[in-house]
């Protein structure tokens, strides 16, 4: 049994009320307590939520004019049991969640596109840089990475090729091959383990994707979101790094 | 740290509020890590989400060890169920855990003892390990993406 100790890169003491963005600070509830006060004063969990409940609910009781403390000696270990269905349902429901999430917690609605740096690093100062954000008459968040590039470079691709282009066709589908290699990785480095996670990897953000333009179509939102990063096979003690660099969006699921 | 969390105040009491479906043998691990705990907690309400597999023999397991109580609620939908479980819970302090986890023996007394330093503190937050075990891929999959999923903005704190 390997244990990947992943530290949720808070730093003890009061976490910031305030969200940066799209980015707001909140407890998975697989470890988090309440002042029963605070949640009868905000009226619980919102049953509205297909996933991502806890943040609603950490937004609110922060809004309600509460602190709130991260404790990293409180520690939980938890489990991972899923199967690939059981996978697929999880991230359509994040999808679906992030959707609801976003339209609720979010009051004007604007156009949020958002670049993620890949490798997560954060001097890069990439990692949750808005680069977009603008009035619109309806919420469209857009959190781009090399999966939505990767089909959207192969989209323009197949247009061109329909509009007797070939020259554009054949540079879309050289870029979209770039990214291809970019989200699924070099083989001959990885090694198959590597591709399969890639692979596995790339059913998830199908249904992640489809489950957001799903429960957005119903929410009245643009929402597109994928993966950020490979998950890396292998090495075990590599992995096991705490990575506090890395941040999570607003609307990050919790296992 | 228990005396000075005492000190002149009123105790505060800690309901632990577990979700749970059709995973007895999970919970059964979970359970017996809130038995261990430095500070005992003084409720444990395990809300059964309508599971078809019988949670009896987990429940006569621990009925004895823990403040134990189990209800079901039939209607299918985490925010739904937990909310049933906050209204069932008598504490002053609610802790969630999942069935699928396992609480270290300091888990209760580390959540709760930052309440007593402000009664403006709403929520308490502590951290979650990801354990894989020597499993299928999708398992590492779910790993290896909670590391990129767990990070937070470091400079929130």
């Amino acid at each position: 049994m390997i244990i990947d100790i992943t530290k949720s890169g808070y730093q003890k003491g009061y976490l910031a009320k305030e969200g940066v963005g799209a980015f707001h600070p909140f407890f998975a509830t697989a470890n988090a307590a309440f002042r029963k006060e605070a949640l009868a004063r905000v009226g619980g969990f919102d049953p509205q939520c297909a996933t991502g409940e806890d943040v609603d609910l950490s937004i609110r009781v922060a809004k309600a004019g509460y602190e709130l403390w991260f404790e990293p000696s409180a520690r939980i270990t938890h489990y991972h049991r899923y199967t690939m269905k059981g996978l697929l349902k999880q991230w359509f429901d994040y999808g679906r969640g992030h959707a609801y999430l976003f339209r609720k917690q979010l009051a004007r609605p604007r156009l949020q596109l958002y670049r993620r740096d890949r490798s997560g690093r954060k001097e890069s100062g990439l990692d949750i840089a808005c680069v977009l954000d603008c009035p619109t008459p309806i919420h469209a968040m857009l959190f781009l990475s090399s999966y939505h590039a990767m089909h959207g470079a192969f989209a323009l691709a197949l247009a061109a090729r329909a509009f007797s282009q070939p020259a554009l066709a054949a540079a879309a589908l050289g870029v979209g091959l770039c990214f291809g290699w970019r989200y699924f990785g070099n083989p001959l480095e990885g090694g198959v383990r590597s591709l399969a996670l890639a692979g596995i990897r790339y059913l998830a953000d199908g249904a992640y994707v489809l489950g957001g333009v799903l429960g957005g179509i119903k929410e009245r939102v643009i929402y597109l979101e994928a993966t950020r990063s490979r998950p890396q096979a292998g090495d075990p003690a590599r992995r096991a790094k705490p990575r506090p660099d890395r941040r999570s969006s607003l609307l990050a699921p919790g296992d | 740290m228990i005396e000075e969390m005492d000190l002149g105040e009123t105790r505060l009491r800690a309901s632990v509020v577990i979700v749970t479906r059709d995973r007895p043998e999970l919970l059964a691990n979970l359970l017996r890590s809130l038995t261990r705990q430095t500070l005992p907690p003084d409720e444990v309400v395990v809300v059964d989400n309508n599971s078809r597999k019988s949670y009896q023999a987990v429940f006569q397991e621990f009925e004895r060890l823990l403040p134990l109580r189990m209800v079901v609620e039939e209607v299918v939908g985490i925010p739904f169920v937990r909310n049933r479980g906050i209204r069932e819970a008598g504490g002053d302090i609610i802790l969630f855990t999942d069935d699928d986890c396992e609480a270290d023996p300091a888990w209760v007394e580390s959540m709760v003892r930052p309440f007593y330093q402000s009664p403006h503190i709403g929520a308490v937050g502590g951290e979650i390990l990801s354990v894989k075990r020597a499993g299928t891929l999708v398992e590492e999959f779910c790993v290896a993406e909670s590391l990129m999923r767990v990070g937070r903005d470091e400079g929130a704190g």
